[in-house]
């Protein structure tokens, strides 16, 4: 996975793997940070800023639990609107990168 | 790198780009550290994982301009939110007369069609030859195909300016980072022929249904003015 095409086309859709995996369920950002770069190519620092901006951006939310008897974590969950765009951002994808796949396969309109 | 010092290199950078509450996001890099540790990383492992303390920084950058900056920013979008909705209503609106034109010349074309009485009018059935009736009703067909195609025209419009806004917003707001989404819909050069081929359709139907039925109407009631011989508002 190492070249520069894979960063590039990486760039677009993290924030669509960041949502994808609050989608199934709440996070903390240590949760994330490992997570992510195991799909692509990325900096596990960078995962941070993509959570706050998110947050910035009313797609998440945070919260403080204990549940692990340690010290207290800041948790993500995705709000409505995060919901939504993840949704949308799904779709998107899939309606792209199908119409992608057809043109790398020749396929006439 | 140890962990005091990335820490200390990603707060200097954090000030040095004047990001906001550089604490708390200071806090989770801490956090990052301590448990990476506890699942026996060394100090050095961790922030080599992490990237380096200006890159790090340097993320937070672009998503947070000045706040002064983000304030005359944030004072703008809200007037283009104002101006945009006044923009939406009137799309809305389009969509709803549209659809709602549709529907009166799919009504009218019924109570025609049957010969039936207008509901909650004066009007009693409207008396034509049949080959009238045929030609008006083929015309608010048409008339109604058309309508309801400019609804969903205006209604696909209507999704895709919220999508465009949305994404204007969010890049005014955080600095752009996302290419612009287009104002208008895209349809497909297919769909595009499929509906222009409709709405060929519908349009002759509608014209040459209306020219047809008043030369019909015309020759067969002796008069260029037929709805007085058949007495339709009488």
């Amino acid at each position: 996975m190492n070249n520069i095409n894979k960063t590039l086309y990486s760039r677009g859709v993290l924030e669509l793997c960041v949502l994808t995996l609050l989608a199934r369920g709440d996070c903390y950002g240590y949760d994330v940070s490992e997570r992510i770069p195991k799909t692509i190519e990325l900096a596990e620092g960078a995962v941070y800023p993509i959570l706050r901006r998110m947050k910035l951006d009313g797609f998440v939310t945070t919260y403080l639990s204990e549940d692990s008897g340690g010290p207290p974590r800041k948790y993500y969950r995705l709000t409505d609107e995060g919901r939504r765009e993840y949704e949308s951002a799904r779709n998107d994808w899939i309606e792209f990168s199908e119409s992608i796949t057809k043109m790398l396969e020749g396929e006439q309109e | 790198m140890k962990k005091a010092d990335f820490l200390y290199e990603l707060q200097t950078n954090l000030q040095k780009s004047r990001v906001s509450d550089a604490d708390d996001i200071l806090a989770e890099y801490e956090q990052h550290f301590d448990r990476k540790m506890q699942d026996g990383y060394t100090e050095d492992e961790i922030s080599q994982r992490l990237g380096s303390p200006e890159d790090v920084a340097s993320l937070y950058d672009a998503g947070n301009p000045a706040v002064r900056t983000q304030f005359i920013v944030k004072g703008g979008i809200a007037l283009a939110d104002i101006g945009i909705a006044f923009v939406w209503i009137l799309v809305f609106g389009m969509i709803a007369v549209m659809f709602a034109a549709a529907a009166a010349f799919v009504g009218t074309g019924a109570f025609i069609a049957t010969g039936t009485a207008f509901p909650f009018t004066d009007v009693a059935p409207l008396a034509m030859p049949a080959i009238t009736r045929i030609l008006i009703v083929a015309a608010e067909f048409g008339a109604a195909v058309l309508c309801a195609l400019g609804g969903l025209w205006y209604a696909r419009l209507f999704g895709r300016q919220i999508k465009s806004y949305k994404r204007f917003r969010s890049n005014a707001l955080n600095g752009a980072k996302l290419p612009p989404v287009p104002i208008f819909p895209l349809t497909s050069l297919a769909v595009r022929r499929r509906e222009r081929a409709v709405i060929l359709v519908a349009a002759a139907l509608l014209i040459l249904g209306l020219v047809a039925a008043y030369t019909v109407s015309a020759i067969s009631a002796h008069s260029f003015e037929f709805w007085h011989v058949w007495q339709w508002f009488a």
